[in-house]
C-alpha cells in the first residue's frame, strides 16, 4: 500500500486527543468516584473516550478514504502471502 | 474439586490446542490456509492479554481502582498510531525476512552480530520474570482449584503434588508444548499457520471464560452495574472508582508509556504482530479490533474486583485469584473450573509464543554467531545443520521455561502479578529508542544502539532486577535500604538521591535517561560504517525501495551456485533449498547451472532466505565464507541507493532536455526545409540567368555573323542590326548590373549617396525613363501626386530604381489587352507612401511575402517561361530596407496586386534624430 499523509495526519489527531484526554490535568477533572446512575464518573469517562477513539480509529483505517495502491513487489517476496490482497 | 478432574480439563484443553494447530497445517500444507484473515491476526495478536490481565487486573483493581488500564491504554495508543509505526515495521519485517526483535535491531545497525546478541540476552532476562509470572499464575490457580478447604480460598496451599513443585511440572509442561508448536521445522519467516490459529482460538477461549465470570458476578451476585457500584460505594470501596485519590498521576503516566513500549518491543508481540502478519492490509482491521479486544476484556476487571472485595470482606485474600475463588465462594465450582481454563489459555499463549520467539532469537543471535567463530567445532564444514538448528531451539526453550521457574522460586512469591509484570515491560521497554530511532532516524548508528541498550538494561538491572532479589533474601536487605556497602547515594531504589518516586517510575527515568542519551549522543558522536547507512537507508525508506531491484545486493565476490545451493540446503533441509532455487530461477525464466557462478541477485537471494532461518547477522556471514573475493562494493551500493533520490531528479531534468531538443529539432528541420527550397530556387534562377544570357547572345552572335557573312548588306539594314545589336547588348549589361548591384548590396558594399530628395521631381523622372516601354506595352499609367509633398532622405538613383523596377513589374503583369496601372503617393507620419497597382491576376496569398526574395520568379504563371531576371523585388527589397522602409504587396478585391513602398521623411528624420 501506497499512503498518502491524510491517514498519517488522523493518526496524529487521534494519538494527541487521546493524550490530552488521558492525562493531568484533564484526567483529573473526570476521575471522581461520583455515581451517575449508579456507576461511577471515572469508569463511564475512561471507558467511553476509548470506545470513542477506537470508533475514531476505525473509521481512518476504512479503506477508499484514500486511494491505496497495492505495490507489485509487496507481496512477490513470498508469493502464497496473499499480499496483493491490499486492494480488496 | 478433585485434581484429577482439573488436570484431566486442563490436558484436553492443551490436547485440543494441539489439533488446532496440527490441522490448520495440514490445511496450509495443502494450500488451503484457514489463518489469513484479519481476525484470526488480531486475535493473535492479543496474546498481550496474560495471565496478568486475566488475574493480575482484578488484583490490582482490587486494591488501587482503576491503575489497572494504563497497561491497555498504551496499546491502544500505539495502534492508533499504526499508519506511522506498525506498517512500517511490518513492511521492513517483510523485505528483510526479520525473524525476531533481535534480528531487527541487528540489522538495522549493520546486521551486528553482537547488537544481536546484547538484545537477545536483554530480552531473556527480561521476560524471564514474565514467564514466572504466568508460571505463578497457573500453579497458584490449580491449587486453589484442587484444595476444597475454606482457607484455600483465601491463601493457596503450596504443598507440592506428587512431591514435585507444581509450578515446575507446569513449566515443564509448557516446555514440550511450546518444543511440539513451535520447532518442527526451520526456516522462521514461513508462517506458523498452525501456531496463529491455536494462540487465536486461545484469545477467544480467554475473553469468554472472563467474560462469563463477569457476567455472572455482575448479573448473578448482584442486579447489573448500577447495583454492584451503589453497593460498593456504600461498603466503603469507591475509592477503588477512581485511578488515583490524591491526583498523583505519575504512576499511571508511567505504566502508559511502558505500555506503549511493551505492544511493540516485547519480543512476543513484536514476533506476532510483525512476524506472523501474513498480510500489511491486515493492519486495517487489527488497528481497531484489537483496542476493542482490550476494552472488552477490560469492562468486567473493576465489577469483579469489587465483588471480591465485598465477598471476602475484611479478609486478607489473595486478589490476584479473584477470578476463581469468587465463584468458589459462591459455590459455582463449573464456572471456577472455566475461569480456570481461561486462565490457563491467557498463561499458555504467552508463554509459548514467548519461548518460540525467544528461542529463535537465542539461536539465530546468540549461539549460531558464537559456534560460527568456534573454530574448534568446525561448523562450517558440517553438512546439515537443519538439526542442530532444532536441537538449539529446543533446548532453549527449556532453559528459558525453567530460567522463568527458577525466577519464581527466588523471587515472584513474594510479589503481585502486575508488579512482576510490569519489571518485564520495562526490561522490553529498553528496545523502543533503538526500535523507533532506527526506523525514523538513518543517522543511528551502531555504536549508539549497543550503548545504549547497554547503558539502559544496566540501570534495569540495578533498580528493578537487583532489589527483587533482595526482597526475597538472596541479596542482604541492606543492598536496598542502604545501599551497597552502605553508598547512600547508590540506593537502587533512590539513585543519586533521588527520592519520593515509585519504583517503577524511578528505573524507567533512569534507563531511558542513559539508554536515550546514550544512543542519541554516541551517534551523533560516532562514524557509520558504510553497510549501517546502507541498512538505516533501507530501514528508513522502506516504501521507496521495496521494488527496487537493487536491494542491499553489496555482494561482489563470486560463489558458485552450487556452492550457494549447498549453504542454503544445511540450514534449511536440501529438499527445501533445491525447491527454492528452481522457484527462484523459474520465477527469473533462467538456467541455473550448478557450476555457473551466482550473480548478486542470487547471492542475495541466497542471504535472505538463510536470513529467514538463522538471522540476519549470521546469514551475512555465512554467505560471505562460501563468496571468494571481495563482499566490499559497499560504498558503492550506498552511492548507489543515496542516487536513487536523485534519479527522480535528474529524469525530471532529463524530461525538460529532451523537450528543449524536440523543439530545436523542430527548428533544424524548418530551417533545412528552407534551405532545400533555397536551393532550388537557386537551380531556377541559374537556368533563367543562362537563359536570359544566352537570348542576347545568340542575337548578338547571329547578326555580327550577317555583318560579317554578306558584306554587301545594305546600310539600312546594317544600321538597323547594329541597333539590335547594342539594345542586346544593354540589356545584357542592365542584367549583369542589376546582379552586381544585388551582390553589393547584400555585401554591404553599395556605395550609398544619400540626399534630401523630392520625390515628385523622383517620380517623374522614373515615368519619363519608362515612358518607352508604357507606350511599347500600350498601357495607361496614371500617376496622382498630391500637392507639397514632403521631401525624402534617399538616395536618388536608387529611389528611381526602385520606382522603375516596380512600374515595369506591373506592366509586365497587368492585363495585356486592357493595361492600367496607378501610381499614387500618400503622407504618413514619418514616411512617403508610394503606391503601385496594376489591374493583373494577382499575388498568390501564399507567395506575398516570397516574391520579395532574390532567385524568386512567378513561375506558376500561366506563360510558359518566366519572365524578367527575379531580382527587381530583391534589389527593391534590398533599397527600401536600407533606407529604412518597408516594402509589401497586398491583393486588390477586384483583382490584380498593389505594391507599397515606404520612404521616411527627411524632416521627421531629422526631428527624430535630434530628439534622441
Amino acid at each position: 500500500m501506497i499512503r498518502t499523509g491524510r491517514k498519517k495526519e488522523w493518526s496524529i489527531l487521534l494519538f494527541v486527543v487521546c493524550l490530552i484526554a488521558f492525562v493531568p490535568p484533564v484526567i483529573s477533572l473526570f476521575d471522581v468516584p461520583t455515581l451517575i446512575f449508579g456507576i461511577p464518573i471515572s469508569y463511564l469517562y475512561m471507558f467511553g473516550i476509548w470506545a470513542a477513539v477506537i470508533a475514531m480509529t476505525a473509521l481512518g483505517a476504512r479503506r477508499g478514504t484514500e486511494k491505496a495502491v497495492a505495490l507489485p513487489g509487496a507481496g512477490r517476496d513470498r508469493g502464497n502471502s496473499g499480499g496483493e490482497r491490499g486492494n480488496e | 474439586m478433585s485434581g484429577g478432574i482439573v488436570l484431566t480439563v486442563s490436558f484436553l484443553y492443551l490436547g485440543l490446542l494441539f489439533a488446532i494447530a496440527q490441522f490448520v497445517d495440514s490445511r496450509a500444507e495443502k494450500g488451503r490456509p484457514l489463518t489469513r484473515n484479519p481476525y484470526i491476526y488480531t486475535l493473535s495478536i492479543a496474546v498481550f492479554c496474560t495471565s496478568w490481565t486475566f488475574y493480575g487486573s482484578v488484583g490490582l483493581a482490587a486494591t488501587r481502582g482503576l491503575d489497572f488500564l494504563p497497561i491497555y491504554l498504551g496499546p491502544t495508543l500505539v495502534f492508533v498510531l499504526w499508519s506511522i509505526v506498525w506498517v512500517k515495521i511490518v513492511r521492513i519485517c517483510k523485505v528483510h525476512r526479520i525473524t525476531s526483535i533481535a534480528d531487527f535491531i541487528a540489522s538495522r545497525y549493520g546486521k551486528q552480530a553482537k547488537l544481536g546478541g546484547l538484545v537477545t540476552i536483554i530480552a531473556v532476562v527480561g521476560t524471564t520474570p514474565y514467564i514466572s509470572l504466568q508460571l505463578k499464575s497457573i500453579a497458584t490457580s490449580f491449587r486453589i482449584l484442587v484444595s476444597s478447604s475454606e482457607t484455600a480460598l483465601l491463601h493457596a496451599p503450596s504443598e507440592p503434588i506428587f512431591f514435585i513443585d507444581t509450578t515446575l511440572i507446569v513449566a515443564i509442561a509448557l516446555a514440550l508444548f511450546a518444543i511440539l508448536f513451535g520447532t518442527r521445522h526451520i526456516d522462521a519467516s514461513e508462517h506458523h499457520e498452525g501456531l496463529v490459529a491455536a494462540i487465536a482460538f486461545e484469545s477467544v477461549v480467554k475473553l469468554v471464560s472472563f467474560l462469563a465470570v463477569g457476567f455472572f458476578v455482575t448479573y448473578g451476585l448482584f442486579n447489573g452495574f448500577s447495583d454492584l457500584f451503589t453497593t460498593a460505594a456504600e461498603s466503603g470501596l469507591s475509592e477503588l472508582f477512581t485511578v488515583s485519590s490524591d491526583n498523583d498521576y505519575s504512576v499511571w503516566m508511567t505504566m502508559t508509556i511502558l505500555s506503549m513500549a511493551a505492544i511493540i518491543c516485547l519480543p512476543r508481540q513484536f514476533y506476532i504482530t510483525a512476524v506472523e502478519n501474513p498480510d500489511e492490509s491486515f493492519l486495517r482491521k487489527a488497528t481497531w479490533l484489537f483496542p476493542l479486544y482490550l476494552l472488552v476484556i477490560n469492562i468486567f476487571v473493576l465489577p469483579i474486583a469489587l465483588a471480591g472485595r465485598l465477598s471476602f470482606g475484611g479478609a486478607s485474600a489473595d486478589a490476584d485469584m479473584f477470578m476463581l475463588t469468587v465463584p468458589l465462594f459462591h459455590d459455582q465450582a463449573f464456572l471456577a473450573l472455566i475461569a480456570f481454563v481461561g486462565g490457563l489459555s491467557a498463561a499458555t499463549s504467552m508463554v509459548i509464543v514467548a519461548a518460540i520467539a525467544l528461542s529463535t532469537m537465542v539461536c539465530n543471535d546468540l549461539i549460531m554467531p558464537l559456534l560460527l567463530r568456534w573454530k574448534g567445532l568446525n561448523i562450517n564444514k558440517n553438512d546439515d545443520l537443519t538439526g542442530l538448528l532444532l536441537t538449539i531451539r529446543r533446548v532453549s526453550i527449556l532453559l528459558i521455561l525453567i530460567l522463568g521457574y527458577v525466577y519464581y522460586l527466588i523471587a515472584s512469591e513474594s510479589y503481585s502479578l502486575v508488579t512482576i509484570g510490569l519489571v518485564s515491560f520495562a526490561a522490553a521497554a529498553q528496545f523502543a529508542p533503538a526500535i523507533i530511532g532506527g526506523i525514523f532516524w538513518k543517522g543511528a548508528s551502531y555504536r549508539g544502539a549497543l550503548m545504549g541498550l547497554a547503558l539502559g538494561f544496566l540501570a534495569w538491572l540495578y533498580t528493578l532486577l537487583l532489589p527483587s532479589f533482595a526482597q526475597s533474601g538472596w541479596l542482604p536487605l541492606s543492598f536496598i535500604t542502604e545501599g551497597p556497602y552502605g553508598i547512600d547515594l547508590l540506593k537502587p531504589y533512590a539513585l543519586f538521591g533521588m527520592d519520593g518516586f515509585d519504583r517503577l517510575t524511578h528505573a524507567l527515568f533512569w534507563s531511558m535517561l542513559l539508554n536515550i542519551g546514550a544512543y542519541w549522543v554516541v551517534s551523533l558522536l560516532s562514524q557509520q560504517t558504510a553497510i549501517e547507512r546502507i541498512q538505516g537507508t533501507l530501514f528508513v525508506d522502506v516504501f521507496g525501495h521495496t521494488d527496487d531491484e537493487r536491494d542491499s545486493r553489496y555482494w561482489r565476490g563470486s560463489a558458485t551456485v552450487a556452492d550457494l545451493q549447498q549453504l542454503v540446503g544445511r540450514f534449511v533441509g536440501v529438499q527445501r533449498a533445491a525447491q527454492a532455487f528452481s522457484d527462484f530461477a523459474a520465477d527469473r525464466d533462467i538456467n541455473l547451472r550448478k557450476s555457473q557462478t551466482a550473480d548478486a541477485a542470487l547471492l542475495d537471494f541466497a542471504e535472505k532466505m538463510l536470513a529467514g532461518a538463522i538471522g540476519s547477522a549470521t546469514a551475512r556471514v555465512m554467505v560471505g565464507s562460501v563468496v571468494k573475493g571481495e563482499i566490499v562494493g559497499l560504498e558503492e551500493v550506498y552511492r548507489i541507493l543515496d542516487e536513487t533520490s536523485q534519479v527522480i531528479e535528474y529524469s525530471h531534468r532529463l524530461e525538460q532536455k529532451s523537450a528543449e531538443l524536440e523543439r530545436a529539432t523542430a527548428q533544424l528541420r524548418n530551417a533545412n526545409e528552407r534551405l532545400q527550397e533555397l536551393d532550388s530556387l537557386k537551380d531556377h534562377f541559374l537556368s533563367m540567368v543562362s537563359h536570359e544570357l544566352r537570348t542576347p547572345l545568340t542575337s548578338l552572335r547571329a547578326f555580327g555573323e550577317i555583318l560579317v557573312d554578306n558584306p554587301e548588306v545594305s546600310p539600312e539594314e546594317r544600321t538597323q542590326f547594329l541597333n539590335v545589336i547594342i539594345k542586346e547588348s544593354s540589356r545584357l549589361t542592365r542584367l549583369i548590373d542589376q546582379l552586381l548591384d544585388l551582390a553589393r548590396m547584400e555585401a554591404g558594399q553599395m556605395d550609398w549617396s544619400l540626399n534630401t530628395v523630392d520625390m515628385e521631381a523622383t517620380l517623374h523622372e522614373a515615368m519619363a525613363t519608362l515612358a518607352g516601354l508604357i507606350k511599347e506595352n500600350d498601357v495607361i499609367v496614371d500617376v496622382n501626386i498630391p500637392d507639397n509633398l514632403p521631401k525624402v532622405r534617399a538616395d536618388r538613383d536608387q529611389l528611381i530604381q526602385v520606382i522603375i523596377n516596380l512600374v515595369s513589374n506591373a506592366i509586365k503583369f497587368c492585363d495585356k489587352s486592357n493595361g492600367r496601372i496607378d501610381v499614387a503617393v500618400s503622407v504618413a507620419d514619418n514616411m512617403l507612401e508610394v503606391s503601385v497597382s496594376d489591374n493583373g491576376k494577382g499575388i498568390p496569398e501564399n507567395m506575398s511575402m516570397r516574391i520579395f526574395e532574390k532567385f524568386h520568379q512567378s513561375l506558376d504563371r500561366d506563360e510558359d517561361k518566366p519572365q524578367g531576371s527575379g531580382l527587381g523585388l530583391a534589389i527593391c527589397r534590398e533599397i527600401v530596407t536600407f533606407h529604412g522602409g518597408q516594402v509589401w504587396v497586398v491583393n486588390k478585391p477586384e483583382g490584380g496586386a498593389v505594391f507599397s513602398f515606404t520612404v521616411p521623411r527627411a524632416d521627421r528624420l531629422e526631428a527624430r534624430l535630434s530628439a534622441e
